[in-house]
């Protein structure tokens, strides 16, 4: 029964309603971050928790840093000639950057999907396959089989390209390559799913079931998205992050963000007074 | 626009803005005014004063009705967000609160040419002092909004419990007439709802207290409403 006295806000009701009452652990956690790019600091004193089995948006003008902040989740900027990355990052309270992480697991279980599709130049059914094979995680084709449509099943897709699985994967369209990009993202069975903009080249109705597809996805990865798109920010997520200069300015439940945010920098870039 | 905030790199959002919160005022004027000119008429027994004011009431819809447009065009074309989306969720509310006030501020002077059959000017002092708080109540309100001031808001929300206690004590007084004698039930009657009209139109000025303190801060005021309401048997 709900007391006087008990303080409930939509966003604590919402969540109640819908997933537990106790609040989430962290999943992954950035302290005290820097990334430079040569001599150019891109971030700064970065400190972000990531809930689990939350969507966590960051959102900021171009140049911002937080596609920075994403590629350092899942150590994509270990790619990047001159990119230096100081500070801690644990998945499970685990360091990502410890020796005795391996690098290749660590993208298996921090799967990412970019900003515009890009399925791999081979049949529908290999663009998943492709991961399951080269981490041996089937021993027979049944088995793969079975794991290429649950994949395809829970990214939205199966009963579109179910009878088409050997055309390639760029037939389609660009809605169902970026569901494609996911399902083939979490063929692997990852822990964390990073996502770059996967709306920014979608048209409304496919960017509705990239969002809807989320909310779902949520129930078994942690997500964390970056978006220009703030409505998207407010309808996807449970928490945001705004950066502004390589900076983390405000990290906050998404609805306080987008009702009520604290700094200056947050009210101005969400309300479009940013100058 | 708000003075607070920097303007919108969009211009024509600002002109938005600024139109619907122009509108606002506007009503805030209007309404004002109608419930300034029916205690006058309370007061001066004035039956086609009364009437006139009745008539008024459909201009204040009518600007209801174009904010309620305006905010629902905001809404949809803008996506406003923060401040913004704070500021026209409050407008709407107000606007409503407002459109209330008109509608109570009617209520009196429809009951004005029953009262002027048998005035009775010494019960009508205390409904002319109620009046008059009121009126105060709703002028603080709409300076706190031209000017932003959360002070001020807070005074007029935790003022409410004044009018609370004018208005018990005036159904005592009433009901002291009507028992003195019965020929002035009739207009202690109605004397009685136009107390409860001017009643509720200060909670209608609390609200839009509340809804000026969100849009400023984000937060209602905390606690208790203030409330001094002796005048019902039943427990609170």
């Amino acid at each position: 029964m709900v007391g006087k006295n008990v303080n409930y806000s939509f966003e604590t009701m919402h969540l109640e309603a819908s997933q537990n009452t106790t609040p989430p652990r962290v999943k992954m956690e950035a302290k005290g971050v820097d990334v430079y790019y040569g001599d150019k600091q891109a971030l700064e004193k970065v400190d972000l928790p990531v809930p689990l089995n939350r969507v966590t948006a960051l959102i900021g003008p171009s140049g911002c840093g937080k596609s920075t902040f994403l590629k350092c989740l899942n150590r994509m900027n270990d790619t990047v000639v001159g990119c230096r990355v100081t500070g801690s990052i644990t998945l499970d309270e685990e360091d990502i950057h410890s020796p005795t992480v391996d690098v290749v697991q660590l993208r298996a279980r921090v799967g990412m999907v970019f900003q515009k599709p890009n399925p791999f130049p081979k049949s529908i059914y290999d663009n998943i396959a492709y991961g399951p094979r080269i981490h041996g995680m089937t021993r027979d084709r049944t088995e793969l089989d079975q794991i290429v449509e649950e994949s395809l099943a829970r990214a939205g897709l199966w009963n579109e390209v179910k009878d088409r699985l050997q055309e390639p994967g760029t037939s389609l369209s660009g809605g169902q390559q970026q569901r494609l990009c996911i399902a083939r993202a979490i063929a692997v069975n990852p822990e964390v799913v990073l996502m770059d903009e996967p709306c920014s080249a979608l048209d409304p109705i496919a960017t509705a079931r990239i969002e809807e597809l989320i909310d779902e996805l949520c129930n078994k990865y942690t997500i964390i998205i970056v978006t220009h798109s703030m409505q998207q920010a407010a309808r996807v997520s449970h928490y945001t992050g705004f950066f502004h200069m390589g900076e983390l300015v405000e990290y906050d439940h998404t609805e306080a963000i987008f009702t009520n945010p604290q700094q200056e920098r947050t009210k101005g870039y969400v309300t479009g007074r940013f100058g | 626009m708000s003075k607070n905030l920097n303007p919108h790199l969009v211009a024509s959002f600002d002109q938005e803005l600024e139109t619907l919160d122009g509108l606002l005022v506007r009503q805030f004027g209007m309404v004002y005014n109608m419930l300034n000119d029916a205690m006058r008429a309370v007061s001066q027994f004035d039956v086609q004063g009364a009437q006139e004011i009745v008539q008024r009431d459909k201009e204040v819809d009518a600007l209801d009705t174009l904010i309620k447009e305006g905010v629902i065009k905001i809404l949809a074309l803008r996506s406003p967000l923060a401040d913004d989306l704070r500021w026209v969720v409050t407008i709407q509310k107000v606007s409503g609160e407002l459109e209330r006030i008109g509608d109570l501020s009617k209520n009196i002077c429809k009951r004005i040419p029953e009262l002027a059959r048998r005035p009775l000017p010494e019960a009508t002092s205390g409904l002319r002092v109620l009046g008059f708080m009121v009126l105060e109540q709703l002028e603080s309100m709409q300076h706190s909004w031209i000017d932003e001031n959360v002070d001020l808001a807070m005074k007029a929300w935790q003022g409410d419990s004044a009018v609370d206690a004018l208005y018990g004590s005036m159904i005592r007084e009433l009901l002291t007439h009507m028992f003195e004698d019965h020929g002035n039930i009739t207009s202690c009657i109605h004397l009685l709802f136009m107390a409860n009209n001017l009643e509720r139109i200060g909670d209608h000025v609390t609200n839009i207290a509340e809804e000026l303190i969100f849009r400023i801060t984000g937060k209602k005021p905390s606690g208790d409403r203030p409330k001094e309401n002796n005048t019902s048997l039943a427990p609170n």
